[in-house]
């Protein structure tokens, strides 16, 4: 489970600068977008270290 | 004066004793262990720098395509080819093979020559996330220019200092949950390095649908125009560079650490699984970076404009992540020359040196040449181990000379290595370039030299 949520954070700091790219959204959002999608990967990547 | 130098040959054993004896065939590793070892071992904060100088010193789009493909092939190559036949036949290290051909001493300068370039490196790496702490938390301060050799502000020395001695403490308070962070950290670096370039593409005037991508990379990235005072770069300068970035570790055989554990030799291969999202991928991405910022060398201004704070965060944990092991093996190097100190001493110590290291520009802004330097001084070592290991059977010359002779120093193998960075220092050819010669030299100089031991049948 937390693989996958650390996994949907990398998919979603992607998906930000995409839709950047495209005109989906400003500049502003999709830095906080790829800032919230970093601490998501260290909350989940970082505990399924731990439990591993 | 002996005895001296029997205390720190018997101390330097002593470090290396839990690598003694060759891996047990029940310690090998499968191939997937391998394959994610070095996926996350070559995304770093080099990366950011290194691909970004590719764009100042004006290579073409096409060179730098295909002299990365070359250059990133022949290395993984020469891990297959050169370094992991040797550590899986042996299952030693680098350090007990040396010591048996060339004996104590020499590992002692080794060592010794080994920590001094990880010192520089990890240098370098405080320099880069000071260039990012100095734009995420707004201090102002200049990034030094390409042309510095000496700190241009007081706020640069000050700031690096700082980063160096927060970087010292954390690495002696805990080195082993860093090194398990760094492992975490490698596949958000990569998403950053992704998102950084795809977020540059509107401002180089890329369309919605990629139709005139290479164009725009042609034109206004990769275009072929060198930044003032940097010398241009073409296809071979890219594909050696992309060669020797890790030639202290392949050629020069320190990754027989690592291969003494693999199953099979072919296991070199799985190099591929780091180096092409590392020295391939990221350094595109960075040089896409770059261009986003008017093709300026400011590791931390040209993060925080492709990808905000998260981009100021990554050059700094980059830094930070790769910094650490650095210093951390500087210690381990040095621990043999300063026997008794603590651990937390000698981190302490090193990191001290690196950070002031760190406060020179020079190693930052020429790091491309230090790359180049870092492997030139260690090749010859490679050289020498690939020829005892290889061509000494073949020629029924007896192995490990200084074990057998009881040797503290093999003058030879000091005599090929000096002269063969003597012979490089000469050589009318590009610096890229000098190791590839100097290579097939030192194994020609160090066979020559040991033909008079020649035995009337094949040995060992």
């Amino acid at each position: 489970m937390l693989l996958i949520l650390a996994l949907l954070s990398l998919a979603a700091g992607l998906y930000s600068a995409l839709a950047f790219f495209w005109g989906n959204i400003d500049v502003q959002s999709y830095r906080n977008l790829l800032l919230g999608a970093t601490f998501a990967w260290f909350v989940f990547a970082t505990l399924r270290a731990q439990r591993r | 004066m002996s005895s001296k130098i029997a205390s720190l040959v018997a101390k330097m054993d002593e470090l290396n004793e839990f690598d003694r004896e060759p891996v047990h065939l029940d310690k090998l590793q499968p191939a997937s262990r391998f394959a994610g070892l070095f996926a996350g071992e070559h995304v770093a904060a080099t990366e950011f720098v290194i691909g970004a100088f590719f764009v100042l010193h004006g290579v073409h789009a096409r060179d730098l395509l295909l002299g990365l493909l070359l250059g990133n092939v022949l290395a993984i190559l020469s891990w297959t080819f050169i370094c992991a036949p040797i550590a899986v036949r042996t299952r030693l290290t680098l350090y007990w093979y040396l010591r048996r051909t060339a004996g104590p001493g020499l590992t002692l300068i080794y060592n010794v020559a080994n920590a001094l370039l990880y010192c520089i490196l990890a240098g370098a790496m405080i320099s880069v996330s000071a260039t990012a702490i100095g734009i995420g938390f707004g201090f102002g301060i200049p990034t030094p220019s390409l042309n510095d050799i000496l700190p241009n502000s007081v706020e640069w020395v000050a700031l690096t200092i700082a980063i160096g001695i927060l970087f010292t403490i954390l690495a002696v308070l805990g080195f082993a949950a860093l090194s398990r962070f760094a492992q975490v950290c490698s596949p958000w670096l990569f998403l950053i390095f992704v998102a950084g370039a795809i977020a540059t593409f509107p401002a180089l005037g890329v369309h919605a649908n990629f139709d005139n991508l290479y164009e725009v990379m042609r034109t206004k990235v990769w275009n072929g125009t060198p930044v003032p005072g940097q010398e241009q770069f073409g296809f071979w300068q890219i594909a050696f560079f992309a060669w020797f970035a890790n030639l202290a570790m392949h050629i020069g055989l320190s990754d027989m650490a690592l291969f003494r554990y693999a199953r099979h030799w072919s296991y070199g291969l799985l190099t591929s699984t780091g180096i092409f999202p590392g020295h391939y991928l990221a350094w595109v991405c960075s040089g896409i970076m770059v261009a986003g910022v008017d093709r300026s060398m400011d590791p931390g201004r040209m993060a925080y404009t492709a990808a905000g704070l998260a981009g100021v965060l990554a050059v700094a944990i980059a830094g930070w992540t790769t910094a650490n092991p650095t210093i951390y093996r500087a210690g381990l190097a040095l621990q043999s020359v300063t026997p008794n100190w603590p651990r937390w001493k000698l981190t302490l110590s090193t990191g001290l040196i690196t950070s002031f290291l760190a406060c020179f520009p020079v190693f930052f802004v020429r790091l491309l040449d230090y790359v180049a330097i870092y492997g030139l001084v260690l090749m010859p070592i490679g050289a020498v181990v690939f020829a005892e290991h290889w061509i000494f059977p073949k020629l029924a010359i007896p192995k490990y000379e200084a074990e057998t002779r009881g040797l503290v120093l093999n003058w030879k193998v000091l005599v090929v290595w000096a002269g063969t960075l003597a012979l490089c220092a000469v050589m009318p050819l590009h610096l890229f370039y000098r190791w590839l010669p100097g290579y097939f030299a030192a194994i020609i100089a160090y066979v020559a030299l040991n033909l008079n031991r020649r035995s009337a049948s094949p040995c060992c």
